[in-house]
């Protein structure tokens, strides 16, 4: 195997593993992780724990 | 600071938040589409100013979870100032709501809104003497044409920095002396005295229960009142105060134009489209002719009447984009009889356009891609035949989007929710359960969200039971792939005409099956403002449109391409998958599958060689409904090599439509659901799925047999649905009588 197909498997796995990276980071971040909006679900609470800290500190 | 958007249902908050903060909310012309509070920031008067957008409300009583969330917020939280967004057009009955908003101590400002339909209609509101008599600043609006929004900004700003004392409209004496006294026990307790004052003379739920200590007093003074006819229900006796100030003093500060007409354009149309009898007709029609411009390949019906063949082939391909000469050799070449090609809807025409342009991409990639190697396998069959399959539907996706929402932002969708509930309600039906059923065709998650306007928690569990049956635009493309391969090209839109129309006729029959077999409780009356017919605004259709999009983006460049690279591991390497590349049959995916294939084989659709493939593909859809494409994409099934019978493809889209919806409308409906009716729910789906699908294989089975018998039991189908459904109608009627 050439070194840029051990590239192209890591990027594989990459991708598979990044929605759920992308969801820890937003969790962190505060984002929705569906881009739809987090104003109005009722996942919010689970979704954006910092949003949902900062509410509560309100 | 923080500022409030409160007003009636439909008044326009939403368009004004938008307004505002640049957002790009969801905006519907029916009332219901806020059921949760929203925020955004204003920057423009130099300081931030974070606008709340909360739901429409008719008054601040707890009797809907809107107005409790809208009344929480107010009460409690004490924004710096409450912008009341008023319909100009309705004006008597939006003050209904101002008054009661008056009575907090917090600065109110009152914003007109729709004030250029009200100048067009000739009518003058006298905004200086409405000012006077309710001693708050009034600002004429027009949210949608962004019409004095930075005039009434810049007053709001001014006003939320002088503190406010609440005030009310109630003018009889005795009753403003039980208000007083009540009020001076409240002093020092809570903000707003002479709120909650009002709220516990009006034997309010929340005030009750929270104000035991002062409650006895109350009772004592409000015994001494005379409340006349009222018997005692001092909730009428403060309605009918606020009503009589209303009409008192507000009826002179609107000078209509001689002669304005009393029937509007509206009423005009509301005779003909929510007609008794003819409204179902038309819906049928209008549903039917969005499907027709989206999915037909035979736009002018110059195919399917006239048999009208076309000669010169060459434009035909510029329409279409793809080369209908092949198209024709495949069907002489399959012995099938080729009548002739006709000009396609805007929807196959797109979607011909997009599958060309993508097949194009992946013939260049395959071109410079050695043959033979894993990563070209990957890379062509796998990833881009993936992501090609969805998006080749995704210009007809979109447009059938655009079309509901042009029915939506029209005015027209709203009265699809009046006819349903007038044709349902015998069978215990809410026509208030139509409002989401009828977001579920957007998306389920918002839809299942929007149960939260039904009161009863068993009307709720029942809704989101219900909502997947609504086929959601993710589905989309999985019809969008089977209608070009059904009968014979020619009868896509009736195919996914007639999908639509099954869910939602099966959603009707379960819901009754439901009732009957449930604890049936009375119905409630369903009580919905009908908005007016406007033209749809270019800018909210658009905004609709975008968010759809994005959304299909990050969902096909995350969840999508992940579940793709899985399955293309999955369907080409072996259990020793360090042994390296193996044929499909011998994968991982075709062992599983071949398991799932005897779960899935009375169905039909996984009967064949194929089947496991069909399996595997509607288990990925759970976690996203266009990951059924994909997969079957991946697998090799697509137009042309999907070999099932028309009963078999109408089993499988049947199933797809029934079963489990994804993951994420999955834990929406765990968030909002009962414990148990959850777990009723999920069995429900399975069920449900399940039982159709093998129906519809059967008797699709049957009448290709024998079209006789196959019609007699679909008769006997529908006399066994419509005993049921008089039984439940006769049910309600001796509960009614009782």
């Amino acid at each position: 195997m050439k070194f840029w197909e051990y590239i192209l498997i890591i990027a594989m796995i990459g991708m598979v593993f990044l929605p759920f990276i992308l969801r820890i980071v937003n969790k962190k971040k505060g984002k929705s992780s569906c881009s739809s909006g987090c104003c109005c679900c009722p996942q919010r609470g689970n979704c954006s724990k910092m949003l949902a800290k900062k509410e509560s500190k309100k | 600071m923080k500022f409030a958007l409160a007003g009636n249902p439909n008044c326009g908050k939403t368009t004004l938040f938008n307004t505002l903060t640049g957002s790009t909310a969801h905006v519907g012309n029916w009332p219901g589409v806020t059921v949760d509070k929203r925020e955004g920031t204003y920057k423009k008067l130099g300081e931030k100013i974070d606008i709340v957008d909360l739901p429409g409300i008719y008054s601040l009583s707890p009797y809907t979870p809107e107005e409790v969330v809208s009344r929480n917020f107010i009460v409690d939280e004490h924004p710096d100032c409450i912008i009341n967004v008023v319909d100009a057009t309705n004006l008597e009955r939006n003050l209904y709501l101002t008054t009661q908003l008056l009575e907090i101590d917090v600065p109110v400002i009152i914003a007109l809104n729709m004030i250029d339909v009200v100048r067009q209609r000739g009518t003058t509101i006298l905004v200086q003497e409405l000012e006077s008599k309710l001693n708050v600043p009034v600002v004429e609006i027009s949210a949608l044409k962004g019409e004095g929004i930075d005039a009434m900004m810049k007053k709001a700003y001014s006003c939320a920095r002088v503190k406010r004392v609440g005030q009310t409209v109630i003018e009889n004496k005795d009753l403003v002396n039980l208000i007083e006294k009540t009020k001076d026990e409240f002093a020092g307790k809570v903000s707003s005295p002479l709120f909650h004052a009002i709220k516990l003379i009006e034997n309010d739920e929340l005030e009750v229960k929270n104000h035991q200590d002062i409650l006895a007093d109350v009772k004592t003074m409000k015994n001494r009142i005379d409340t006349g006819d009222f018997a005692g229900d001092f909730e009428a006796v403060v309605a009918d105060e606020r009503y009589k100030y209303i009409t008192k003093n507000f009826e002179k500060t609107i000078i209509r134009k001689n002669g304005e007409e009393k029937e509007t354009k509206s009423d005009k149309i509301d005779k003909v489209l929510t007609h008794r009898i003819w409204s179902i007709p038309i819906f049928l029609v209008i549903m039917f002719f969005v499907f027709h411009l989206v999915f037909s390949e035979d736009l002018f019906f110059l195919n399917s009447i006239f048999g009208l063949e076309v000669s010169s082939k060459g434009w035909v391909n510029f329409f279409t984009g793809m080369g209908y000469e092949d198209l024709l050799a495949e069907a002489l070449e399959a012995g099938e009889a080729f009548t002739g090609i006709s000009i396609p809807s805007p929807g196959v025409f797109l979607q011909s356009w997009m599958g060309w342009l993508t097949g194009s991409v992946i013939d260049l990639v395959a071109g410079v891609l050695p043959e033979g190697t894993w990563y070209t396998g990957f890379i062509v069959d796998g990833f881009l035949t993936g992501i090609d399959s969805i998006f080749s539907f995704i210009p007809q996706v979109l447009l059938l989007f655009l079309f509901i929402s042009i029915l939506e932002d029209s005015g027209y969708m709203a009265r699809v929710a009046f006819i349903m509930d007038r044709a349902f309600r015998k069978f215990g039906l809410s026509g208030k359960s139509f409002i989401p059923l009828l977001m579920g065709f957007g998306c389920s998650v918002p839809a299942m969200i929007a149960t939260k306007t039904l009161e009863d928690e068993k009307e709720r569990d029942l809704t989101i039971r219900l909502t997947p049956f609504f086929s959601c635009g993710a589905k989309a493309p999985i019809w969008a792939m089977l209608a070009s391969v059904v009968a014979g090209h020619f009868l896509g839109d009736i195919f996914v005409f007639s999908i639509y129309l099954f869910g939602i006729v099966i959603a009707i029959v379960a819901a009754i099956i439901m009732k009957v077999f449930g604890k049936t409780k009375e119905v409630p009356p369903f009580i919905m403002e009908l908005p007016a017919y406007h033209r749809p605004q270019a800018k909210n259709l658009l905004a609709h449109l975008w968010e759809k999009f994005k959304h299909f983006l990050y969902k096909a460049s995350t969840i999508i391409t992940a579940s793709i690279i899985l399955i293309w591991f999955l369907s080409n390497f072996g259990w020793a998958f360090w042994k390296g590349m193996v044929e499909i049959e011998d994968s991982i995916l075709a062992d599983l599958g071949r398991v799932l294939k005897v779960v899935f084989y009375p169905l039909g659709w996984a009967m064949g060689a194929d089947g496991w493939k069909y399996s595997v593909a509607s288990i990925t859809g759970l976690i996203a409904k266009e990951d059924v494409v994909a997969t079957m994409a991946s697998l090799g099934l697509e137009e042309g090599t999907i070999s099932l019978s028309n009963a078999a493809i109408y089993a499988f889209a049947v199933y797809n439509l029934f079963t489990l919806p994804c993951f994420a409308a999955v834990a929406t409906a765990k968030s909002e659901s009962s414990k148990k009716g959850f777990r009723v729910t999920i069995a429900w789906w399975l069920t449900a799925s399940y039982v159709i699908s093998l129906a519809v294989y059967w008797v699709g089975k049957l009448c290709e047999l024998s079209w006789i018998v196959g019609l007699l039991v679909i008769l006997v189908l529908i006399a066994a649905i419509v005993l049921v459904g008089l039984y439940a109608s006769g049910k309600l009627k001796a509960k009614e009588a009782k």
